[in-house]
C-alpha cells in the first residue's frame, strides 16, 4: 500500500510540473503587468521600471522560469507583488479557509445526499421520492453563484424587514466571523462561525449533494434488491435496521469514489462562492491575484489547487480499497 | 414512530436556540465596510486609497491638511504633531515647533530626530520612495532641538507646506531596517497582524486579518486624548451589493463607497445618511487620433462631444445627484482653477451632424453608418470591467447608443483593469482607438497637469500638442505662489477645452454611507477618516 | 395500437382534414397525446405569426437577419409539423416495420416522460429562441433615449420579467441571451466531442505509449479546478465570443476522452474488431468505421449531460468578467449586471438565473433518458 502510494505521489509530480509551466506561460503572455496598480499621475513611469527590475520582470522569460522553479523546487514560493509579503504567509492564511468552506460543503453534501437518497431508495415512487428527484434536478442545474445571490437577497436581506421571522435563521451576508468575534465566548465564537457558514456552504455544496443523492438512491435500490437483504427480512429483522446496517455499508461503496470526482468541482466553485459571500479564501485569492498579475501568488495557489485534487484522487482511490476488499493496490 | 418526530424536533430545537446566541455587546464599537484593501502599514511604500487614510491616523504628520472652500489648506489641529511652524527669511525655509508630549506607542518620545530619519528615507533613492515629486523640490531636513526641526526647499513654491506633512515614522523602530524600501517593507510589525505596530496616532492596530477586517483600538495615552469610540473595524467587502445589504441589515455603520446603484434608494431612507465626497473622480474618453485617423481633426472630435448627451447619461445612470457634466480638466470643486466660462459641449446631435456633413461624412449606402470615402465611421470603444468600471460601462452602452443615431457606429471591448491600463497607459505604442478612462482628481492640481498635456508627457494617450499649453504649464509650475499659478493654468485648461483632445464627460463624488447612530464625522473632498477619533455612536 | 382505429373507418373528408390540420388524424385514432401535442404546437405557431405580423410583414422590408430567421424558422417550422403528422399517421397505419438500434432507442426514450418532458422543454427554448424577434416587441440592446422613466420597472404585463439598469426588457434579453448560450454550449461541446473522442478512441486503440501521453495530458487538464484554468487561459487572450467557445471546447474535452477511451479498451478484445484487423483493414478504418459508431451512445450521452455543464461554467465566467462582453446579452453577464441591483431589482438577475436552472434541467433530463434509452442493459 505504500508503496503504492509513494508511486501515486511520484507519478502526480511530472503532471504539477505541466500544469505550473502552462500557468506560467500563459501568465506571462498575457496583457498587462504587475506595475499597473501602481500607476498614476504623481507616480513616475521611471518608479515603475525599477519596481520590474526589482522584481526581475526585465529579465528574459525563460530565465525568469528557472529562477522560480529553482526557488519553488527549494520549497520558497517567492515575495507577492502586490501585498509584499511572502507568498506563503498569505497561503497560510487562505487554504485553511478554503478548507473549512469546502469540508463543511463536503460534509453538506455526502450528509444530506446520502440521508435524502436513502429515504428517496426507501420509499421508491412514491410522492415524496418524486418530490425530492425533482426539487433535486433542479438543484442539481442551478449556478452555485446565482443560488449564492438568491441565498443573500433572501436570508441576508428580505428577511431582515420580515418582524416574525427568527433571528437565529437570519444569516450575514458575508465574511467568515463576526466583527465582534474576538469578544464572544468559546462557544459563541463557534457559532458565529457556524453561522458565516451556513449560506456559503450551502451555495456551494447544494448541488453536489442533489448529485449524490440521485446516486445513492440508484445504489441503494441496487443493494435493496440483493438477495442477502431479502434474506435479512425474511428472518424478521426489523426494516430499520435492514436499511440502516446491511444494507447502507453495500450502498456506501460507490459513493466513496464520488469524493475524488467532487473535489475539482469543489474548488472551481469555491472561486465563485468566495466571491459572492467575500470568503477570503484561495478562491478570491487567485481571482484577484490573475486580475493584478501577481504572478508568484498565482504559481502558488494554482500549484496548491492542483495538489489539493492530486491528494484527494489520491485519498479515493485509497477509501475505494479500504472499503473494497476485492481491490488491491500493488 | 412519534418518538423519533419528537427526538428531531428535540434537535431541530436545540440547534435553534444555539444559533440564536446572544450577540456580544457592540455599543461602542464602529463597523466600516471599506471597498478598498490594505496591504501594508507603511507610510513610505505605495499607498492605495484606504491606506493614505489610516496613515494619517496612525502616523500624523507635522502639519494637517484640510479641504477649505475649494482648496487644500494646511493646519495645526490635534493630529498634527507641530504646534506652530514660521517660514525663514527668504521664504525658502519651514521651522516647525513639535509638541513635546506625543509619544509613540511603545512610550518613546516622538521628536525631530524621527522627522529628520523619515524624511531622510525619502530622499534616499535606495528606498524607492514612489511619489518622487513629493520630495523634488526638498533639498534637506535638520532638527534644530529635539522638538524643532527645519525644512530647507530648493526654492520658494506653493506646496512647502503639504510636502513637509508627510506621515513620520519612529526612527528607533526602523533604523536598523532602513538598508532599502525592500527590508523596509520587510519589517515584521507592517504585516499582519501588526499588534506590535508602533504608531503616533490615536488609535492603535488591535487586529489584522488581511483580506478580511482591520480593527483599531484607541491608544489610551494619545496626545489627542482618547477617542471615545472602542473599537473602530474596517472590514474589505469588495463585492457592491454586499456592503448594501449588510448597512441595511445593520451589521456594518458605514459603507465605503455607496455602489451609484443604490443611491437613491439609500438617500430615501431616514435610517441612513450619505455624504458625498464631492467630484473627487473624472472620466473622459481618449480618442486617439494617430489609430484611428479622423480622430485627429478637432472638428470631428467636437461633433463627437456634441452627440454625447451627459445629462442623460448621468440621469440614466441613476447619479444625476452627485456628478456633474465636465467641461475641462478642473473640476468645479477647485475655486481657483475652476472657470465658469468654460460650459460643458451642450447635447446638439444636430449641430454633431452638420458638422460631420461638412467634414464629406456621408451615410451613402444607407446602413445607418457614415462613411468618407473608403473609410466607415467606426471605431472601437475600451473601457474595463470591474468594480470601478461599472458606471464607465455603463455609460459607455449609452454613449454607443447616442453615438449610433448620429450614424457612428461603436464596438465596445470591456477589459479588465489591468489589461486596460496596458493598452492605455503602459504600451507607448498606444494600441487603441478610442477609450473611456478617468481618473482620481488629484487635490493639488500641480502636481499631475505636468505629466497629461506637454507633447512627451508619460500621460499624454492621445499625442495632443499645443504650443499654447507647452509654454503655460511650466509658467504655472514655476510660480511663486498658487494665486500666481491659477491664472496660467486656466488659461491652459480654456485651450485645452477648446481643443477636445478627450471628450471630458463628468466630475463625480464618491459617496459615503453611514447609520445615523454614527455622529460628529466630517467627511469631504479630502478625506473620509480624517476625524475618526472625534467620531462618536449613539448604542 | 389496439386502442387505435382501423385506417378504413377514415372517410375522404376525414383523410383531409387529418392532412390539413396536423395531429387531428392522431386525435381520430384516439392518440390523444400525440394529437393534442401536435395541435398545441400548430396553434401556437400560427398564433406567434398572426400576433406579430406586423414584424412579419416588415421582415420583408427590413433586411434584418435576425428576423429572417424567425421567419425561416416559424416556416419551417410549421411545415415540420404537418410533415411529421402525416408521416407518423402513414407509418402508424402500415404497422411497425423492421427497427434500427437508432429507431429502437427513439422508442425507448419516447417511453420516458420525465425525458420526454426535457425534449419539449428543449425544443421549446429552441423555438422561441429562434422566434425570439416575434415574440416580444422590444429590442435586446436598444437603450431608449428617457433611461430615467423605464429603468427598473418591476415585472408586469408589459415586461413579464421587468426591465433593466437601461430600461430594455429583460425577457427580451433572456431570449436573446439563450442564442448566445445556447450556440456556446453546442458549438463548445461540439468541439471537446469530436476532440475526446478522437483522442480517446486513439488512446484505447494504439494503447502503450500512445496512451500514455494522452492520458496524462487528460490527468493534467482533468487535475486542475476548471474555472481556475479558463479564468487564466482567458486572461491571456481579450475575452470574445469565438475565443470563449474555443477554450470551453478546448479544454472540456478529457471527460469524454476517458469515457471513449474506456469503451473501446472493451472493444478492442471483441471479435468484430479482431476481424476486421485480420482482414486488414486499417487503423484509421477501423476506429472510423467499426469503434466509433459502437461508442456513440455513451458519447451522446456525455455530450447532453455536457451542454448543462458547460451553460453554467459560461455563466460563471460571464459573471466573473471573463467572458462574452457586453452589450452582448448572455445569461451569465446579465446575472452580473443584475448583481449591482440585487436589492432594489431583484427580477434583473434572478429571472436569466432562472433560465439558467431550467436550460440544464432540460439537458439533464433529455441526458438521463438517453442514458437510459441507448443502454441496452438498463432496458427492460
Amino acid at each position: 500500500m505504500t508503496a503504492y502510494i509513494v508511486r501515486r505521489l511520484l507519478q502526480a509530480v511530472p503532471l504539477l510540473l505541466g500544469i505550473l509551466t502552462l500557468v506560467f506561460i500563459f501568465m506571462h503572455a498575457a496583457p498587462g503587468d504587475p506595475t499597473a496598480m501602481y500607476m498614476q499621475p504623481g507616480v513616475a513611469p521611471e518608479v515603475l521600471e525599477q519596481m520590474r527590475r526589482n522584481w526581475g520582470l526585465d529579465q528574459p522569460l525563460h530565465i525568469q522560469y528557472l529562477k522560480w522553479m529553482a526557488s519553488f523546487v527549494k520549497g520558497d514560493f517567492g515575495y507577492s507583488l502586490a501585498q509584499s509579503r511572502p507568498v506563503a504567509s498569505i497561503l497560510a492564511e487562505r487554504i485553511p479557509n478554503t478548507l473549512i468552506l469546502s469540508g463543511t460543503a463536503l460534509l453538506l453534501i455526502f450528509s444530506i445526499g446520502i440521508a435524502i437518497g436513502i429515504v428517496q431508495a426507501v420509499r421508491q415512487y412514491s410522492a415524496l421520492d418524486n418530490i425530492l428527484t425533482v426539487s433535486a434536478l433542479f438543484i442539481y442545474s442551478m449556478p452555485s453563484f446565482w443560488l449564492g445571490l438568491m441565498l443573500i437577497l433572501i436570508f441576508a436581506y428580505k428577511v431582515y424587514s420580515v418582524e416574525w421571522w427568527p433571528d437565529a435563521l437570519r444569516f450575514p451576508a458575508s465574511g467568515m466571523t463576526s466583527v465582534d468575534h474576538d469578544l464572544l465566548s468559546g462557544w459563541g465564537k463557534f457559532i458565529d462561525w457556524l453561522r458565516h457558514l451556513v449560506l456559503p456552504s450551502i451555495a456551494l455544496g447544494v448541488s453536489s449533494a442533489a448529485s449524490v443523492a440521485r446516486y445513492m438512491r440508484s445504489s441503494m435500490l441496487e443493494v435493496i434488491r440483493q438477495d442477502y437483504i431479502r434474506t435479512a427480512r425474511a428472518k424478521g429483522v426489523p426494516e430499520r435496521s435492514v436499511i440502516l446496517k446491511h444494507a447502507l455499508k453495500n450502498a456506501l461503496l460507490p459513493i466513496i469514489t464520488l469524493l475524488g470526482l467532487y473535489l475539482p468541482f469543489l474548488f472551481s466553485g469555491a472561486v465563485l462562492v468566495e466571491y459572492v459571500f467575500s470568503w477570503p479564501g484561495m478562491g478570491r485569492t487567485i481571482v484577484d491575484a490573475v486580475s493584478q498579475r501577481d504572478y508568484p501568488v498565482v504559481m502558488a495557489t494554482s500549484f496548491i489547487f492542483a495538489a489539493f485534487v492530486v491528494i484527494a484522487n489520491l485519498i479515493a482511490d485509497i477509501l475505494y480499497a479500504v472499503v473494497d476488499p476485492r481491490i488491491r493496490y500493488e | 414512530m412519534s418518538g423519533r418526530v419528537r427526538g428531531y424536533a428535540a434537535i431541530a430545537t436545540t440547534a435553534f436556540v444555539l444559533l440564536a446566541c446572544q450577540r456580544a455587546e457592540t455599543a461602542k464599537t464602529v463597523v466600516i465596510a471599506e471597498n478598498g484593501t490594505v496591504d501594508l502599514l507603511l507610510p513610505l511604500t505605495f499607498r492605495s486609497e484606504l491606506e493614505t487614510e489610516l496613515d494619517k491616523l496612525l502616523f500624523p504628520g507635522l502639519n494637517s491638511a484640510r479641504w477649505v472652500d475649494g482648496t487644500i489648506e494646511h493646519v495645526l489641529d490635534d493630529l498634527a504633531l507641530a504646534e506652530r511652524w514660521e517660514y525663514g527669511p527668504d521664504s525658502t525655509t519651514i521651522t516647525y515647533d513639535m509638541r513635546d508630549d506625543a509619544t509613540w506607542s511603545d512610550g518613546e518620545p516622538i521628536t525631530a530626530k524621527d522627522v529628520v530619519f523619515t524624511y531622510n528615507l525619502m530622499l534616499r533613492p535606495e528606498t524607492g520612495f514612489p511619489y518622487g515629486d513629493y520630495v523634488a523640490l526638498l533639498d534637506s531636513v535638520e532638527a534644530i532641538e529635539e522638538h524643532r526641526v527645519t525644512f530647507y526647499f530648493k526654492r520658494h513654491h506653493p506646496l512647502m507646506l503639504l510636502q513637509s506633512g508627510w506621515s513620520i515614522v519612529p526612527e528607533h523602530v526602523y533604523r536598523d531596517h532602513g538598508a532599502d524600501g525592500k527590508t523596509l517593507a520587510a519589517h515584521p510589525t507592517v504585516h499582519a497582524p501588526a499588534t506590535d505596530l508602533v504608531v503616533s496616532g490615536p488609535f492603535r492596530v488591535s487586529e489584522w486579518l488581511p483580506a478580511e477586517r482591520l480593527v483599531l483600538e484607541p491608544r489610551e495615552r494619545a496626545y489627542t486624548g482618547r477617542s471615545s469610540l472602542d473599537r473602530v473595524v474596517f472590514r474589505f467587502v469588495p463585492e457592491a451589493t454586499t456592503r448594501v445589504v449588510e448597512l441595511q441589515n445593520g451589521s456594518v455603520d458605514v459603507i465605503n463607497p455607496v455602489p451609484t446603484s443604490t443611491l437613491t434608494s439609500l438617500a430615501d431612507d431616514p435610517r441612513f445618511q450619505l455624504a458625498a465626497r464631492g467630484a473627487r473622480f473624472y472620466d473622459f474618453i481618449a480618442w486617439n487620433g494617430t489609430r484611428f485617423a479622423p480622430f485627429a481633426d478637432p472638428q470631428v472630435r467636437e461633433a463627437l462631444s456634441l452627440a454625447i448627451d451627459r445629462q442623460a447619461i448621468l440621469e440614466g445612470l441613476n447619479v444625476a445627484d452627485y456628478a456633474t457634466p465636465a467641461a475641462g480638466p478642473f473640476p468645479p470643486i477647485f475655486r481657483r482653477l475652476y472657470d465658469t466660462t468654460v460650459q460643458p459641449d451642450p447635447y446638439a446631435p444636430d449641430r454633431a451632424s452638420a458638422i460631420l456633413q461638412r467634414l464629406g461624412w456621408a451615410d451613402n449606402d444607407s446602413d445607418g453608418i457614415l462613411e468618407r470615402g473608403s473609410q466607415t465611421f467606426r471605431f472601437t470603444l475600451l473601457t474595463n470591467s470591474g468594480s470601478r468600471g461599472l458606471m464607465r460601462s455603463a455609460a459607455a452602452e449609452i454613449i454607443q447608443a447616442q453615438l449610433t443615431r448620429v450614424g457612428i457606429a461603436v464596438d465596445i471591448r470591456l477589459l479588465e483593469n489591468s489589461t486596460l491600463i496596458d493598452y492605455v497607459f503602459s504600451d507607448t505604442t498606444r494600441q487603441f482607438q478610442a477609450a473611456i478612462v478617468g481618473w482620481r482628481v488629484a487635490l493639488n492640481p500641480e502636481y499631475v497637469r505636468d505629466q497629461f498635456w506637454p507633447r512627451d508627457a508619460p500621460y499624454n494617450i492621445t499625442a495632443y500638442e499645443s504650443t499654447a499649453t507647452d509654454s503655460l504649464i511650466p509658467l504655472a509650475l514655476a510660480a511663486r505662489t498658487a494665486v500666481d499659478a491659477a491664472s496660467h493654468w486656466r488659461a491652459a485648461a480654456r485651450k485645452i477645452a477648446r481643443d477636445r483632445p478627450y471628450a471630458f464627460l463628468w466630475f463625480y463624488d464618491e459617496v459615503v454611507g453611514l447609520s445615523n447612530r454614527v455622529k460628529n464625522s466630517r467627511i469631504d473632498t479630502y478625506s473620509v477618516y480624517q476625524n475618526l477619533h472625534h467620531w462618536r455612536v449613539e448604542p | 395500437m389496439s386502442k387505435s382505429r382501423k385506417n378504413t373507418e377514415f372517410g375522404a373528408a376525414g383523410r383531409l382534414a387529418a392532412m390539413l390540420v396536423p395531429g387531428l388524424g392522431h386525435l381520430w385514432r384516439r392518440q390523444t397525446r400525440t394529437g393534442v401535442s401536435l395541435i398545441a404546437m400548430t396553434a401556437g405557431q400560427l398564433s406567434v405569426l398572426f400576433l406579430a405580423l406586423d414584424r412579419v410583414v416588415a421582415t420583408l422590408t427590413a433586411g434584418r437577419l435576425d428576423y429572417w430567421v424567425a421567419l425561416l424558422s416559424l416556416v419551417v417550422g410549421l411545415g415540420l409539423t404537418w410533415g411529421v403528422s402525416l408521416r407518423s399517421l402513414r407509418v402508424a397505419s402500415h404497422g411497425p416495420a423492421h427497427l434500427s438500434q437508432w429507431a429502437i432507442a427513439w422508442r425507448e426514450f419516447k417511453r420516458n416522460r420525465v425525458a420526454l418532458l426535457g425534449l419539449y422543454l428543449m425544443v421549446l427554448l429552441v423555438v422561441a429562441t429562434l422566434l425570439g424577434p416575434y415574440l416580444t416587441p422590444f429590442e435586446p440592446s436598444v437603450i431608449g433615449s428617457d433611461i430615467a422613466a423605464t429603468r427598473h420597472l418591476a415585472p408586469s404585463l408589459d415586461h413579464v420579467m421587468g426591465t433593466d439598469k437601461f430600461g430594455r426588457d429583460v425577457l427580451t434579453r433572456v431570449l436573446y441571451g439563450a442564442r448566445i448560450s445556447l450556440a456556446i454550449g453546442f458549438l463548445a461541446v461540439s468541439i471537446s466531442i469530436t476532440l475526446g473522442t478522437a483522442i480517446g478512441a486513439a488512446s484505447g486503440f494504439f494503447g502503450g505509449a500512445v496512451d500514455n501521453v494522452l492520458m496524462r495530458l487528460v490527468d493534467v487538464l482533468i487535475s486542475f479546478p476548471r474555472l481556475v484554468l479558463l479564468i487564466v487561459v482567458i486572461a491571456l487572450f481579450q475575452p470574445s465570443l469565438p475565443l470563449v467557445i474555443l477554450v470551453l471546447g478546448l479544454t472540456l474535452w478529457p471527460s469524454s476522452a476517458r469515457i471513449v477511451r474506456g469503451e473501446v479498451l472493451s472493444l478492442r478484445e471483441r471479435e468484430f474488431i479482431q476481424a476486421a484487423r485480420a482482414l486488414g483493414l486499417s487503423s484509421p478504418r477501423i476506429i472510423l468505421r467499426h469503434i466509433i459508431p459502437n461508442v456513440l451512445g455513451p458519447v451522446i450521452v456525455a455530450a447532453t449531460l455536457g451542454l448543462g455543464n458547460i451553460i453554467l461554467i459560461e455563466a460563471g465566467l460571464s459573471f466573473l468578467g471573463f467572458s462574452v462582453p457586453l452589450p452582448t446579452p448572455t445569461w451569465g453577464n446579465m446575472i452580473n449586471d443584475g448583481r449591482e441591483y440585487l436589492v432594489e431589482a431583484w427580477w434583473v438577475a434572478t429571472f436569466p438565473g432562472l433560465a439558467i436552472v431550467l436550460t440544464v434541467v432540460a439537458f439533464n433530463l433529455i441526458g438521463d433518458g438517453l442514458r437510459d434509452a441507448l443502454d441496452p442493459r438498463l432496458r427492460l
